[in-house]
């Protein structure tokens, strides 16, 4: 696995005549954590279906674990080396999956399509469903499980695929206080416990992990600033980026942005 | 000619088309396609029309036409961004549109080709019986060998798409459903086939507690829904089609109702 995981140079990706991302330089190296953060529309997402080798066009050059993320059709070792958490999950509720299933999932990513389920593959499930404390969920459906459970789930089924590089898509959207901390936390320690390189999209950069050690922030696509937390995560540059004043709080080693209300001036 | 001659074909036919509509239908209905059946009907029938047209039999047209019908939906649908539904119903419409034409332009009898929308499972011959019993095999040697893939398929397409080449096993996926569609056309019909697809399917949904249970369920449920529609037809002498619908039918409204009982008593 080369040292540098993520190698985007002049990346442009296209929706019809608007330009949704770039031009964008971005390097990653094996080891860091980095907070993608911006406003609503400023090419978070894109930027991750880019590098999860998602996107049928990139323009410039897109190279993610060694392996082209422009060049279609994708290589399967790129879908191994690269783990994703989708923001949304468009399943039918009905469908019967095991947390089992849903973990083991992640495994389909290894060798090829109809492969024959190895010893490694139940022990990668079962470390996986015993890092995350779901060993005695292995039989409950997804479908009964609450949002915080179930993304906890689908953190187990990134650790079961083994990739080095996860992409983790606003693993906290939607959820209540406690499940937001937890999941931060939860994310924190792919990186500092299992040396996993991570690209965590989030609004909120309350919800970055104390260990994050770089930060993107996006806007209309654009690359608005870049640098280490205590660098991006000023009050002037958050305030430029979202066009408000924006107070910034340090509590220990995480950040708390809010909104300045009008009538505090 | 025995009794057993008579009603042995016209079971075999029940079971194979209620399996492998059953099996199909948890795949149609976790992929939230339900409307695949009655296009890839059409789409047969269009095939079929067209064939006849050019000479050909109208049974290799009306698989050539639910094959060309489901390459079309793969192809469109690789693109994530187009809605499912829109896809289906615009080849809805296309099949329907060159269906029309093709009888407009047809000379002489247009039964025995609009026969295929409503199916007879009386007058089964030992060739379809063989294309059933190949067509399910097939599907259930997919489910097996590809029994993780397509677990993650109906789980989340995008999800499977950053996992494995999830075009490929979707559109073998539509071959499949093409084929089981048009070998069940002229048993069951197009129209009726829709029902014995989605019944079955909902109903294992909703009780299995694992994915493997919902596709024995399914499979059973559509195979004993036909059967038992045939045989209520024989006894009461009714239409055999609309007769296995409403069996399937019912079994969706009792499987509901034990689920509401179960659910009230767990709660008490």
């Amino acid at each position: 696995m080369p040292e540098t995981l993520i190698e985007a140079a002049d990346v442009a990706i296209w929706y019809g005549a608007r330009r949704a991302l770039g031009p964008l330089n971005l390097t990653v190296r094996r080891g860091e954590f980095w907070g993608i953060v911006g406003p609503n529309g400023a090419g978070k997402t894109t930027l991750l279906h880019a590098l999860a080798g998602l996107t049928p066009r990139v323009e410039g050059k897109l190279a993610v674990c060694g392996h082209s993320a422009c060049a279609m059709p994708r290589s399967q070792a790129l879908r191994q080396a690269v783990g994703v958490l989708l923001q949304h999950h468009d399943y039918v509720p009905e469908a019967p999956f095991t947390v089992e299933d849903v973990v083991g999932f992640g495994r389909t990513a290894l060798g090829t399509l109809g492969r024959r389920w190895l010893a490694s593959d139940r022990d990668a499930v079962e470390r996986a469903l015993g890092v995350l404390g779901l060993t005695g969920f292995r039989t409950r459906l997804y479908r009964e499980l609450s949002g915080g459970e179930r993304r906890k789930v689908q953190i187990a089924r990134l650790l079961a695929q083994e990739s080095e590089l996860l992409l983790m898509d606003e693993p906290v959207a939607g959820l209540d206080m406690d499940w937001q901390e937890r999941l931060t936390c939860l994310a924190g320690a792919l990186h500092c416990e299992h040396g996993k390189t991570v690209l965590f999209v989030t609004h909120d950069v309350a919800n970055l992990p104390g260990c994050c050690t770089n930060v993107l922030l996006l806007n209309r696509g654009q690359t608005f600033a870049i640098g280490a937390p205590a660098e991006v995560l000023c009050p002037d540059v958050l305030s430029r980026l979202y066009g408000c004043p924006i107070c910034v709080e340090r509590r220990g080693d995480r950040y708390v942005a809010f909104a300045k209300p009008e009538s505090a001036g | 000619m025995s009794a057993f001659e008579v009603f042995a074909p016209i079971l075999a036919a029940a079971v194979l088309g209620g399996f492998s509509a059953g099996l199909l239908g948890v795949y149609v209905m976790g992929l939230r396609m339900p409307f695949l059946a009655v296009c890839t009907a059409h789409a047969a029938l269009a095939g079929a029309i067209l064939g006849q047209l050019a000479g050909l039999h109208p049974r290799l047209g009306a698989f050539a036409g639910a094959l060309f019908g489901a390459a079309v939906l793969g192809f469109v649908l690789r693109r994530r961004n187009v809605d499912t539904n829109a896809a289906l119903g615009s080849l809805f419409s296309l099949s329907l549109g060159v269906a029309f034409l093709g009888l407009g332009l047809q000379k002489g009898p247009k039964t025995p080709l609009l026969e295929l929308m409503w199916g007879s499972l009386l007058f089964v011959t030992p060739q379809q019986l063989v294309g059933l019993a190949i067509a399910g095999a097939l599907l259930v040697a997919l489910s097996i060998v590809l029994e993780r893939e397509m677990k993650v398929l109906l789980f989340d397409r995008l999800l499977a798409a950053t996992l494995f080449a999830e075009a490929w096993v979707f559109t073998a996926l539509l071959v499949l459903a093409a084929a089981i569609i048009t070998f069940n056309l002229e048993t069951t019909g197009g129209l009726l086939l829709y029902s014995l697809i989605c019944n079955p399917a909902v109903v294992a949904l909703k009780l299995a507690r694992s994915f493997r249970a919902a596709m024995v369920w399914s499979a059973v449920l559509g195979a004993g829904s036909s059967v038992a529609g045939f045989l209520a037809a024989y006894m009461f002498d009714l239409p055999v089609g609309a007769c296995i619908v409403l069996v399937s039918s019912l079994v969706v409204a009792l499987a509901l109702g034990f689920r509401q009982v179960r659910g009230r008593i767990h709660a008490d």
